[in-house]
């Protein structure tokens, strides 16, 4: 029976993790080239709502992904352009991000689907793997979730690989802890950035969009409600390494899992004070972990030629 | 007849109403080693933007092994076997010395570490240089990272290597191996342009010395024929009829040689027993350090950078704690109260190291820059600021110091280095100051500058001030210390009188051998 719990807690732990760790991804490689874009809250919404809007129109949660996938790294690029390109506080910008987000993806939804009653959204169905999804414990946790989710996982190990190992990833640590460097060695600094900050905004699009196709099935005005803003806190938990966003996100999406299970349990408990525990989490982590050595050295700011 | 790597013809250059170089022509052979020199804002600096692709001239033309070349990118230059060596290097801390010669070269795809440490032996092992491909970058002292800079030049093919005061942070002894370096790769046949303002450099290694003043080449003749006179001369006042001519006296401001004067009757103004001092990291950066300074005496703490000397100054100016011993700055304690404010009351004025982080704030004025140190002080009023007064002061200062500018109400980071320094300078010395912690007073002045400086410093010590000169430069020890203590990889020497020791002496020590 503990064991039906425990592995029912883990499952959902790692389908609450998704979205944080697609988003948390693409904050890391653009940490990484120095871009901090504190809009994947915005930008989430609006993967989420476009994901809704598209897999009704074209009838596949393939259609909503891609959508929520170029829409995610159309905000990435607006972001650069006021962040890269023009300068502006990284922090300003990544701010109007999150309330455009916010005002497009509730006012899209409204206008889109205002007075239907109740849409039928095509999401991502779980992947039935048979006899291995039919295993007691190891079927559920390992076998039973969606196709995106094992995409998650294989990106992070991927983006490991990619940042570790390979010359793109050098220009890409390269520019972010001194851009300089780069620059004097023939790398256009801000093309990187830019790009790395389209690739974050795309990712985080994609978060947003398993949470509405994928983890739920369906829009709400401001759904993410908080996720992105823990994402950001997962990158600096995890040290600005992709495997550890992994392990990072996969903690806090237990923790979100784990709360939702422990109300029924503790009813003379007000439920709000389950629902922060993920959030609690999140700042006693951004407490532990504030002077970090991998703290990309050129992070949030502008790089101005000589 | 062999064709030059480079070719400078009439370069010039104006940004608005200044002129930054004028008509220049100059030319470097394969194989050949050119000193630049001049004061600053001679040009040099517009010079090597010129040749690196950094700025474009108005007028003349840059010729690569006898063709016409138009740099536009720094990259133009790079591909075209440009190399260059900033005075400020442009390193990523946490990379290893292998990757730092692939950024920019490998492709996007897999690095093979393998090859990548196979290539930084094999361009070290041209030049006759150790250096670990897998080490950290951050984890070497300035030296090793000068010769990381070198090496990613090297990585590339160059004809052409630029070097940008690449003594100015070493000390002789990396200054000698750098040489070693230089001369091997003039047997290599590239050519070597080294913009200095260190004239031993020029007699050490260089084969012909080319001045510039005030944006004109006012000579350029083989080091052979040259004399120290004459190339101060030339750099100062474009003045070259003495370059030629051994034996005349420089001016008199110019790092005159003085008898060291030892004070013993006077108060003792700052006093160190047995300091430990830790680095922000942990690591142990002072152990067992004990020295006095009296009232009247300059006491020279040499060593290359990073031995200590920042974490000393900053504990004596009251911005950190010893970890252990004490320390004793008239009459205030570091066991008791000790903090900056107070030091300051008690009379101590702090010329810091770092002037851009901790000396100025470059976008305030230079009278509001003025305040900074006598924020505490009734000076400026204890509420409401008299920034008239800040204003007059400033007005001496600019007269009295010869700053140039346009006036106490323009922004000081406009001003060049020389300039903020002597702002920083009439700032601290503004109240009378009876300690003075000196940090690297002179670094980065042009040689009028830095005679203005130590003169300034020689009032104060014959005025009754205790000065800490903190300096790895042996010249400037020589010229202005009257005993010396020297910090080297955690362990200190001396105290000693300057009349008891010798260069060689100091140099030893700065290099870690007693």
């Amino acid at each position: 029976m503990d064991l039906m719990l425990l592995t029912g807690l883990l499952a959902s732990g790692v389908r609450f993790a998704m979205p944080l760790l697609f988003a948390a991804l693409g904050e890391t490689v653009g940490q990484k080239s120095g871009v901090l874009n504190v809009g994947l809250e915005g930008i989430m919404l609006v993967g989420a709502f476009l994901a809704v809007a598209f897999s009704v129109a074209t009838g596949s949660p393939w259609g909503g992904l891609l959508a929520a996938t170029l829409g995610g790294a159309a905000m990435g690029l607006l972001h650069g352009f006021f962040a890269v390109r023009l300068k502006v506080d990284q922090i300003v910008s990544g701010l109007a991000l999150i309330l455009l987000g916010l005002g497009l993806s509730g006012f899209g939804y409204r206008l889109i689907f205002a007075g239907h009653q109740s849409i039928r959204v095509p999401g991502f169905e779980r992947l039935d793997l048979g006899p291995l999804s039919d295993l007691p414990v190891l079927g559920p946790l390992l076998f039973s979730h969606h196709l995106l989710a094992y995409v998650g996982i294989f990106m992070a190990v991927g983006l490991w690989w990619i940042l570790t190992r390979t010359g793109l990833g050098l220009t890409i640590r390269a520019v972010g802890e001194n851009p300089k460097a780069a620059d004097s060695v023939g790398i256009d600094v801000d093309k990187v950035r830019m790009r790395c900050a389209a690739f974050g905004g795309a990712m985080a699009g994609i978060g947003g969009a398993y949470l509405s196709t994928a983890q739920l099935a369906g829009f709400v005005e401001d759904m993410v409600a908080g996720r992105g803003f823990i994402a950001i806190a997962c990158v600096v938990f995890a040290r600005w390494n992709p495997l550890g966003v992994l392990a990072v996100a996969l903690i806090f999406g237990i923790a979100d899992a784990g709360q939702i299970r422990l109300q029924p349990f503790f009813p003379q408990i007000p439920y709000q004070f389950f629902i922060i525990l993920p959030y609690v989490l999140a700042l006693v982590a951004l407490a532990g972990s504030a002077k970090s050595a991998s703290l990309p050295a050129a992070l949030a700011q502008p790089y101005r030629k000589a | 007849m062999t064709v030059p790597v480079l070719e400078l013809t009439r370069l010039s250059k104006r940004y608005g109403e200044v002129t930054a170089v004028a008509g220049l022509s100059l030319k470097l052979e394969p194989g050949e080693v050119v000193a630049l020199l001049g004061e600053n804002g001679a040009g040099k600096s517009t010079v090597v933007n010129m040749i690196t692709g950094m700025t474009r001239p108005d007028t003349g033309q840059i010729h690569l092994q006898g063709k016409e070349v138009h740099l536009d990118t720094p990259r133009d230059a790079l591909d075209r076997g440009i190399g260059v060596v900033h005075q400020h290097y442009a390193l990523v801390g946490n990379f290893t010395v292998a990757e730092t010669l692939a950024l920019g070269r490998a492709g996007p795809g897999v690095l093979d570490r393998k090859v990548l440490h196979a290539d930084v032996r094999r361009v070290a092992e041209r030049i006759g240089m150790q250096m670990d491909p897998a080490a950290l970058v951050g984890s070497l002292d300035v030296a090793g990272q000068q010769r990381v800079e070198i090496l990613k030049a090297l990585s590339r093919k160059v004809s052409l290597l630029v070097l940008d005061e690449p003594t100015a942070v070493l000390s002789p002894e990396d200054a000698a191996r750098l040489f070693d370096v230089v001369r091997a790769l003039r047997a290599d046949g590239v050519a070597i342009l080294m913009v200095t303002h260190r004239l031993a450099d020029v007699f050490a290694v260089c084969d012909r010395a080319a001045v510039m003043h005030a944006g004109h080449l006012v000579c350029d003749l083989p080091v052979a024929s040259a004399t120290k006179q004459g190339l101060i001369s030339a750099m100062i006042s474009g003045n070259t009829d003495m370059a030629q001519l051994p034996g005349l006296p420089v001016q008199a401001n110019v790092l005159p040689d003085r008898p060291p004067t030892p004070v013993s009757d006077t108060p003792i103004r700052v006093s160190v027993r047995n300091l430990k001092l830790l680095r922000a990291n942990g690591s142990q950066a002072v152990q067992g350090l004990g020295f006095d300074i009296r009232a009247g005496e300059i006491m020279a703490l040499a060593g290359i950078d990073g031995n200590g000397q920042s974490e000393l100054v900053q504990c004596l100016a009251g911005l950190n704690l010893p970890d252990d011993g004490t320390a004793e700055i008239c009459g205030c304690r570091s066991d008791g109260h000790w903090t900056p404010r107070l030091l300051r009351n008690a009379g101590v004025a702090h010329v810091p190291d770092d002037r851009r982080r901790y000396g100025i704030i470059s976008d305030l004025s230079l009278s509001a820059n003025m305040m900074l140190s006598h924020f505490f002080s009734p000076r400026y009023g204890r509420t409401v600021l008299d920034r008239a007064r800040a204003r007059d002061d400033t007005r001496r200062a600019i007269d009295e110091y010869d700053i140039r500018t346009t006036g106490p109400d323009q922004p000081i980071g406009r001003l060049s280095g020389g300039n903020q320094q002597k702002l920083v300078l009439a700032r601290e010395l503004l109240a009378g100051p009876r300690v003075i912690l000196a940090a690297h007073p002179s670094r980065g002045l042009d040689i009028r500058t830095i005679g203005a400086v130590q003169d300034i410093l020689r009032r104060q010590r014959d005025a009754g001030a205790a000065i800490l000169l903190v300096s790895a430069d042996l010249d400037e020890i020589r010229a202005l210390a009257d005993r010396v203590v020297v910090l080297a990889a955690g362990t200190a020497f001396g105290p000693v009188a300057m009349a008891d020791t010798d260069m060689a002496q100091i140099g030893a020590w700065m290099a870690g051998h007693a």
